[in-house]
């Protein structure tokens, strides 16, 4: 009698778990950038950037919400002379470039009560564009803002099906129109993969 | 709890990872060196020149002193007779009528400065739960030294009645830079080699 009283509840509660949708998430990701533009400007991969994402469901497959990103793009130039009419310079520079991004996310979920949950999505927001370049004790500066469009996929891993967090992997593509006509740079573009962990709320 | 965790995490992230910069050590290898010259002056029609041996102005806001003496001027000035020797002009004392002189001088600058702000929420001064919020004051010391040359035209006064200004060169920083002493005794051969005008 016990036993079957036992086997009842489990059974309930596990059709409860099963019933469940997260229908919030919370992620934090490090964000590894290859730039792909203005490479005579940076041309190392970015290893320090990260993004913070939160998205709330619209559907039981479409999530949408705000990502913050921030990564730093460098270059180290060795010692050269630059001439400019009757003006030359002789020192190595150090550029960089810091980029911050914050968009309006939306992602589908190909599946989301499996432990692998695939998603495709978008993100379109603002960019902001800190060009920096460094020489001894000086320094010369040009901010700039832009659109920031950003497709991106990826997927989540749960090592449980109920648990209330995943690991993240995903991939993306930034378009940002933030130029620097100081440094005469174009638009700027970046690969990027992201690893980290995401908080399922429900 | 786990959003507590990214939410700090991602604070941490932030702050570690939002700005990096170059390390001192790494910007201060080398000395920046940067010349301009006057592309209305032709430095053929120049045959001789002065300039003060063994001394070097000084410009500074924290001693008096106009006058930068010792091994160092000597070899300041020893590296750019050696350099105007080369180029094919005849150094000669300035009582004897010089087409050009050559002033090397440095620039000193310590400055001090203070920022104060007051740690609110809301841009209050005086909060009802906390009571007054008491200034923070950050304290900044910056300090600079840049080597200045400069070649004029002893021939021609401008309407200013001063001295035409043909040629100039900074060097710096003397101050944070690795080795300045070595390192810009060297930079005055690399202000002559970016400023090929120089030259009979």
């Amino acid at each position: 009698m016990k036993r079957s009283i036992f086997i009842i509840i489990l059974i309930g509660w596990v059709n409860s778990l099963q019933a469940q949708y997260f229908d919030k998430t919370y992620s934090l990701a490090l964000d590894v950038n290859v730039p792909l533009s203005n490479t005579d400007y940076v041309n190392k991969v970015s290893a320090r950037g990260f993004k913070l994402g939160y998205r709330e469901m619209i559907n039981e497959k479409l999530f949408g919400g705000v990502d913050f990103t921030n990564s730093t793009y460098t270059k180290h130039v060795p010692r050269k002379t630059y001439y400019n009419g009757t003006n030359a310079l002789t020192s190595d520079l150090f550029n960089y470039v810091y980029s911050y991004g914050l968009t309006l996310s939306f992602d589908y979920f190909f599946s989301t009560e499996q432990k692998l949950m695939p998603y495709a999505g978008l993100g379109v927001g603002a960019s902001y564009m800190s060009y920096q370049q460094f020489f001894n004790v000086y320094s010369n500066k040009n901010d700039s803002w832009g659109v920031l469009v950003r497709p991106q996929g990826g997927f989540l891993y749960k090592l449980k099906e109920d648990a209330r967090w995943a690991f993240l992997a995903g991939i993306h593509y930034d378009y940002s129109s933030a130029k620097s006509k100081d440094f005469e740079l174009d638009a700027f573009n970046n690969l990027g993969v992201q690893l980290g962990v995401i908080m399922l709320e429900w | 709890m786990l959003r507590s965790f990214i939410l700090m995490s991602g604070l941490g992230l932030f702050l570690a990872g939002c700005q990096p910069v170059p390390s001192a050590e790494e910007l201060n290898q080398d000395l920046v060196v940067e010349t301009d010259y006057d592309d209305t002056v032709n430095f053929n029609n120049f045959t001789t020149y002065t300039l003060t041996l063994d001394t070097l102005g000084l410009i500074s806001n924290t001693t008096n002193d106009t006058l930068q003496l010792g091994g160092y001027a000597r070899d300041v000035t020893a590296k750019i007779k050696a350099n105007m020797d080369a180029r094919g002009y005849t150094y000669v004392d300035k009582s004897q009528n010089p087409d050009l002189g050559f002033v090397a001088f440095l620039v000193s600058d310590f400055s001090v400065y203070q920022t104060i702000s007051y740690p609110s929420y809301g841009g209050g001064y005086y909060s009802p739960y906390y009571g007054y919020y008491y200034p923070r004051v950050n304290t900044y010391a910056s300090n600079s030294t840049v080597l200045i040359l400069q070649l004029v035209d002893l021939n021609t006064k401008t309407t200013q009645n001063q001295f035409r200004l043909i040629w100039r060169g900074f060097i710096g920083d003397l101050s944070s830079s690795v080795d300045p002493y070595q390192k810009s005794v060297a930079a005055i051969d690399q202000a002559f080699v970016q400023s090929a005008i120089i030259g009979k």
